[in-house]
């Protein structure tokens, strides 16, 4: 079963995002992106869904420490965010995410595609 | 105006994980809604607009998850307010947010039979 690590604040976030995946793969949760960070090097997972307003390190830093760490750069990051305006998905593209996917989840579909393409 | 629930929102959460999702999230929710209301307004009290941001924007994603739709659409206008500098608009949003905030818990977990 592949694994998918879930960097996400909301507790309510992130238990739909598990009830949603868990039946096709093996979920690790991370509240912060700091403790991501930690987590990624020692549990790899196969792509990371990646809040972008996050506490302490927000989700595009944490982006730019995937890509600039020689064991983690080539991980499949898509942004989960709220951040819906028209630019932003053009924004979190051009920083390096793989894909992006609106908070809140209105299709589930949309969701599993997305993790579908890149894994 | 916003329609004040979203029955769509609810019945992606049945599928999803049926009563048990809706009563574990609409658990969560009940205690942590207030608290980042009160977040919000203890930050605009200190005049730290870009720390009341921060609650307004983690709650429209939950009460929009939820299908919270009223509550979601004042958090999305309470955090622009906070980020454009906004301090009377944001300190009216976030009066507003709280008194929608037990209709809004109500529905979450009483009101959502889709």
């Amino acid at each position: 079963m592949k694994k998918i690590a879930v960097v996400e604040d909301n507790p309510d976030n992130r238990l739909l995002v598990f009830a949603l995946l868990e039946d096709q793969y093996e979920i690790c949760e991370y509240e912060d992106g700091i403790s991501a960070l930690a987590g990624l090097r020692v549990n790899r997972p196969d792509l990371v869904l990646l809040d972008i307003s996050l506490p302490h390190m927000d989700g595009s830093e944490v982006l730019t420490r995937i890509r600039a760490d020689d064991e983690l750069k080539s991980l499949p990051v898509i942004a989960l965010t709220a951040h819906a305006g028209s630019a932003d998905r053009e924004r979190f593209l051009a920083q390096g995410f793989d894909d992006y996917v609106t908070k809140p989840i209105t299709d589930e579909t949309i969701l599993i595609n997305a993790i579908q393409r890149l894994i | 105006m916003t329609e004040q629930f979203d029955a769509n929102a609810m019945r992606l959460l049945y599928r999803a994980g049926g009563e048990k999702l809706i009563s574990k999230m609409g658990a969560l929710f009940s205690v942590n809604a207030p608290v980042r209301i009160n977040e919000a307004e203890q930050a605009l009290d200190s005049g730290d607009m870009a720390a009341a941001a921060r609650p307004a924007h983690s709650l429209k994603s939950s009460a929009g998850q939820l299908g919270a739709s009223r509550l979601q659409q004042l958090c999305d206008h309470l955090e622009s307010a906070c980020l454009e500098g906004n301090l009377a608009r944001a300190r009216d949003l976030v009066k507003a947010a709280r008194e929608e905030l037990p209709a809004a818990i109500n529905w979450i977990v009483n009101g959502n039979k889709a």
